[in-house]
């Protein structure tokens, strides 16, 4: 295989949401205790041996930029080898992915992956709205985070007869999902009479198709396999990953119906686990707009392309649904606080593989789960990192 | 608008704009804009481009409309990816304003102020509807 197998040892996080008490350095402190407390055997925070930290913006907050610099001291593991991960909306699963490379590659035995992310400490017009005027001085303007995804639902509306009511269904499970998670941002049912009544926010996307600004943190434990039974009798492997890019340009893409970042990350994840989609028995995806979800489980090859609307309308991404997508309420209900994201998202694959997410567990037949992102300009970027229980 | 009239991407990108202009690459033929931000070609990664001059028109190929904008924007704010006459690819906001805006509407490209930034007029080019104003 050439690469060593790399273990999941414990993963963690605080709730998310507008954290307003907390500062960075004390969210990312909580979620690195919570996964170092959540380790079976027990762990040493001194056994870790690297460190990546994943934080997106760099500018909310003012001082995420040198993350590797600040948070190693800020979660009492100062000296540590530690580097900060910015690779747009999946920086948290490609913070994962560097970390699993890390091990896999036997340098290290045990590292650590922290996502971290301030949204809410600046007022919405100087945090993300402020990328309208950013970027180039006549085609960048006007392009707020929605207007990354409503030209792909107007085209996939256009194309495929996708409907409003189809895309609000995403939203509809994911806060029902949300209202099942002890770490969600929101904590309510919305009715799809709800949604399509919210406020426009970007033509076709009303407010609640979108995700909220959220603040949070989460962290994961990863060690080489041959010494996962220090940690646990019931470790989680890593079983493959991928990245994917595609032009940065909103204008430049080969088609608006579908995700090709996500297409090329998802191609190689399953290349190197060995797998394809009819093996994965839930997925954690990028639903920062409702159209995304739709994108997602089309490009993942869990849904046929263009039948996403009627899939989930149809109930198939439930949690009792063939495929459930989001059942910790993804980015909409759980929030995106976007280093955190990703892997947040891992530790709620690493909780259904063990069956512990309580009330939002769903059957684990295959044990082979998926996690998912996509995002910068023109979705340009997407990660996609499989887990498993099975070692081969 | 953040990056001021005179400042380096204005240098830059300002007579590209002013004149509507694209990088044509010189081995596949594929254009790219705008040609200061794209040293290689889109399609095969070639890195042997021309500046020539875009179409003036074109179909929209799909669309959004911005709601929720911060200052000096005006909402609602329609943007649509626009298939030029010429096979390029542009985003431009369209004038004449949003209502029953369709994929497929025919729309010519016009040079417009977009903005007054510290007292400059900003131009650049803008879609305006066959049937609008």
């Amino acid at each position: 295989m050439g690469w060593n197998r790399v273990a999941i040892a414990g993963v963690g996080m605080i709730r998310f949401g507008e954290l307003f008490d907390q500062s960075y350095e004390e969210m990312a402190a909580g979620a690195f205790r919570a996964a170092v407390e959540s380790v079976d055997k027990g762990f040493e925070p001194a056994a870790v041996e690297t460190a990546f930290i994943a934080s997106q913006r760099g500018t909310l907050w003012g001082q995420e930029g040198i993350g590797g610099n600040t948070v190693p001291s800020a979660i009492g593991i100062v000296g540590v080898p530690a580097t900060r991960i910015e690779n747009a909306c999946p920086s948290g699963s490609d913070a994962f992915r560097v970390g699993a490379m890390a091990v896999a590659s036997g340098v290290y035995d045990v590292a650590l992956v922290l996502g971290v992310e301030k949204m809410r400490d600046k007022t919405t017009e100087e945090s993300l709205l402020a990328r309208a005027t950013q970027g180039h001085p006549i085609y960048g303007r006007g392009e707020v985070a929605p207007a990354l995804f409503a030209p792909f639902a107007t085209r996939h509306m256009h194309e495929f007869g996708t409907t409003r009511e189809q895309l609000a269904s995403v939203a509809v499970k994911a806060h029902h999902n949300g209202t099942l998670c002890p770490y969600a941002h929101f904590k309510a049912e919305v009715t799809m009479d709800q949604v399509l009544s919210s406020p426009p926010v970007c033509h076709p996307l009303n407010l609640l198709d979108c995700c909220p600004q959220t603040d949070g943190a989460a962290a994961a434990i990863l060690v080489n396999a041959e010494l996962a039974d220090r940690y646990t009798d019931r470790p989680v492997y890593v079983a493959g990953f991928g990245v994917g890019t595609d032009h940065p340009g909103l204008h430049e893409k080969a088609s608006y119906t579908e995700l090709a970042a996500t297409i090329a990350a998802a191609k190689r994840a399953y290349a190197m686990a060995g797998l394809g989609p009819d093996d994965i028995d839930m997925a954690e995806v990028h639903d920062c707009f409702t159209i995304t979800e739709i994108l997602d489980i089309e490009d993942l090859g869990f849904v046929e392309k263009g039948k996403g609307g009627q899939a989930s309308a149809d109930g198939e991404t439930a949690l009792d649904g063939r495929i459930p997508i989001n059942t910790s309420g993804g980015l909409l209900a759980k929030g995106h606080p976007i280093g955190a994201t990703g892997v947040a998202q891992i530790a709620e694959c690493y909780w259904q593989l063990r069956g512990e997410a309580d009330a939002r567990q769903v059957p684990i037949r295959k044990g082979n789960v998926l996690q998912h992102n996509v995002g910068g300009r023109g979705s340009g970027v997407s990660v996609v990192n499989i887990l498993t229980v099975n070692l081969d | 608008m953040g990056v001021p009239p005179g400042s380096a991407q204005f240098v830059r990108g300002g007579d590209e704009l002013l004149s509507l202009k694209g990088a044509r690459c010189v081995d596949c033929g594929t254009i790219a804009t705008p040609p200061d931000t794209h040293p290689s070609c889109l399609s095969c990664g070639g890195g042997k481009l021309e500046v020539v001059p875009l179409a003036r028109g074109g179909g929209v190929h799909t669309f959004f409309v911005n709601h929720a904008m911060p200052p000096p924007f005006i909402a609602p704010l329609p943007i649509a990816i626009l298939d030029l006459d010429d096979g390029s690819r542009l985003m431009l906001q369209v004038t004449g304003g949003a209502e029953n805006l369709q994929i497929g509407e025919r729309v010519e490209l016009v040079l417009r102020r977009h903005v007054v930034e510290r007292g400059a007029p900003v131009y650049g080019f803008k879609a305006r509807r066959a049937k609008g104003t």
